[in-house]
């Protein structure tokens, strides 16, 4: 019999991901090493409702949850009958409740017929694993701008596991206000992407959008954004789609840029690093990427695949988690506001 | 043939293991911890109770609804999952249907409705009556017709049971006015047996079982032939869903493969409702 500690390819799990609209299933060896990294999106399912549709996610992801298991399960060359792995991880919060119970009921159903630990993972520190699974050879501490459909925070990253949140958003999450002005608009959903097109033929200069905090702490505020896209939207009939959406993503951009880059000069950090749906934006990777630049660090830019939500991220973080706290306990409830955990 | 039956449709999450000779144990739990959190640890207990292991059970078995939206989905998304890892085939019972074996289980032995709590002043609610009562199917009613899914006649020969039509979502009302009409009557459909021309004749004494009937027991105890059952009828017990399971596999009726296997909502999600109506609205 081969055991885990005999094998060259320790560390093999399986990650599962269910926290929104994606249903994902990976196989990442020893937090490193992705082997298969599958996700169904749902987009189209919710696209028509202009936003995800909690009732709608959860009745996907139960229907998608064998079949997209198994996919990964073949990518990666498991057999899913006598499983060469050493755990299951899935993501227990935060997100969508009806969302979560699915991934995390499966995992723990299929960790326990295969006989290896369950590990609960957070989605938040799923994001912050994403980029360490293409740069093996970051230096820490890192500032990461993790920035998602729900979620807009600036968090100092000294090593996997040491987190210091240093700011987030007061109300809306950048990708919400992208949403929302894609809505009014009419560019459709999801917002990010929908408005990035939009935007390069604009002048980003055609209006002042209000920069909510720009030069106060390292919070961000994004509410007032739609109203004002609205109000200048009103006064100016003649404004053009791409003007409108390209000094609006100007805004956003320019507030998420100038406060990381002050943050990584506040703690000196070793590299700027993105995260989350909303680091897909062709933007925000370029200003970033001059920001870095001009401070003297590497800037760190996932794969689009690995910003937004993807189970590799998940089975990479899970491995982590398993290593340093052990397995999760199989009453392991789902938690939908769940944080960051802040460790020293 | 070793079954593993999982119950979560109600606020009742629960688990037994059953094989040809019948229940070899059932682990049941209601109260703060969620089916989330209950599912799981009740599977590890249930298997311990029986002295078996994974790797012994052959066949997985769910109730699949309707009921709690979430609740069947960690049930369902939990059988599909130990199905796949463990190469098992998986059969799906209905809530309803449980609920009726479990009131002819306890000594019934006249007409079952089985009321499952819908949310939103709604039930789900299916009617059945023992094949002793009377001699065969009313007339105009085949045996076949009523029951849901293609092997579920397979197991209503084999219980003595007949479904009168298909699981139907009622207001409490409506269902009181169907169950105080005889159920072979105009139309088994409840819907057809509301209307005010039906001169059928009241029916026989109907035990009306699940959460659905106790929230409603005054708008159904008004019938005078309804009783409402107690506690232990509010739930599907899963040692009905694990016997039941494997009477249907000794009955030939066929497993399925984990994808295959999906909730029964009876329900749209709100959202999908609402677009529906405003799109009916606008054209």
């Amino acid at each position: 019999m081969t055991t885990a500690d005999d094998r060259a390819d320790q560390g093999v799990v399986l990650g599962i991901e269910t926290s929104c609209d994606e249903t994902a299933a990976a196989v990442v060896v020893g937090g490193r090493q992705v082997r298969s990294s599958v996700v169904s999106s749902q987009v189209d399912l919710h696209a028509k409702y202009g936003g995800v549709v909690p009732e709608i996610a959860g009745r996907a992801h139960v229907e998608l949850f064998t079949q997209v298991v198994a996919e990964a399960l073949e990518s990666a060359g498991i057999d899913p009958r006598a499983p060469v792995l050493d755990a299951v991880a899935a993501t227990y919060g935060p997100g969508l409740v009806g969302s979560l119970l699915v991934g995390l009921s499966g995992a723990k159903a299929l960790a326990t017929s295969w006989g290896v630990p369950f590990v609960g993972v957070n989605h938040l520190e799923g994001h912050l694993f994403a980029s360490m699974l293409e740069q093996p050879d970051m230096g820490w501490p890192l500032v990461v701008l993790l920035v998602s459909g729900g979620h807009t925070l600036l968090v100092e990253m000294r090593g996997p596991g040491s987190y210091r949140l240093l700011g987030q958003t007061l109300d809306d999450a950048a990708g919400e206000a992208y949403d929302k002005v894609a809505r009014y608009l009419g560019l459709g959903y999801p917002g990010g992407p929908a408005i990035d097109k939009a935007a390069v033929e604009g002048d980003p200069t055609a209006f002042s959008f209000p920069r909510a905090m720009l030069g106060d702490g390292f919070d961000f505020s994004f509410s007032g954004l739609k109203t004002s896209v609205v109000r200048t939207v009103e006064r100016h009939p003649e404004a053009t789609t791409a003007d409108v959406a390209a000094s609006f993503q100007h805004a956003v951009v320019e507030v998420l840029v100038a406060k990381s880059r002050r943050a990584a000069e506040a703690v000196g950090a070793r590299g700027l690093c993105l995260a989350g749906g909303v680091a897909a934006n062709s933007l925000l990777r370029r200003r970033i990427t001059e920001v870095a630049e001009e401070i003297g660090v590497p800037a760190y830019l996932p794969s689009r695949a690995m910003c937004t939500d993807n189970a590799a991220m998940v089975a990479a973080a899970g491995w982590w988690r398993l290593e340093h706290d052990g397995p999760s306990p199989l009453s392991l409830a789902a938690d939908p506001t769940l944080f960051l955990a802040v460790q020293g | 043939m070793i079954v593993l039956g999982i119950e979560s449709a109600t606020e009742l999450v629960g688990v037994a293991v059953a094989d040809g000779e019948g229940l070899r144990s059932s682990v049941w739990a209601t109260g703060r911890h969620r089916h989330g959190e209950a599912l799981m640890p009740a599977i590890t207990h249930a298997l311990e109770q029986a002295e078996v292991t994974l790797t012994d059970i052959e066949v997985v078995a769910v109730d699949v609804g309707p009921g709690l939206f979430t609740g069947l989905r960690v049930g369902v998304v939990t059988a599909k999952a130990l199905a796949q890892a463990l190469g098992l085939g998986i059969i799906a019972v209905t809530s309803v249907d449980v609920l009726a074996h479990a009131a002819v289980d306890a000594g019934w032995n006249s007409e079952v409705a089985a009321v499952v709590d819908a949310r939103r002043g709604e039930v789900f609610a299916r009617r059945y009556q023992p094949r002793l009562w009377g001699s065969t199917a009313p007339a105009g009613l085949s045996a076949n017709a009523p029951a849901q899914g293609p092997d579920a006649n397979l197991l209503f020969e084999q219980s003595g049971l007949l479904a009168l039509g298909p699981t139907t979502r009622y207001a409490p009302a409506e269902l009181a006015a169907a169950l105080g009409t005889r159920s072979g009557g105009a139309s088994v459909d409840g819907a057809a047996v509301l209307s005010p021309e039906s001169a059928a004749p009241r029916s026989g004494p109907v035990l009306a079982v699940g959460d659905g009937a106790r929230r409603y027991a005054q708008d159904l105890a008004r019938v005078p032939n309804v009783t409402v059952a107690g506690l232990l009828l509010a739930s599907p017990p899963p040692a009905m869903v694990a016997v039941l399971a494997a009477q249907m596999i000794a009955a030939g009726v066929a497993m399925a493969a984990p994808e295959a296997i999906q909730p029964v909502y009876l329900r749209d999600a709100d959202a999908r409702i609402n677009w529906v109506q405003r799109r009916g609205a606008a054209t």
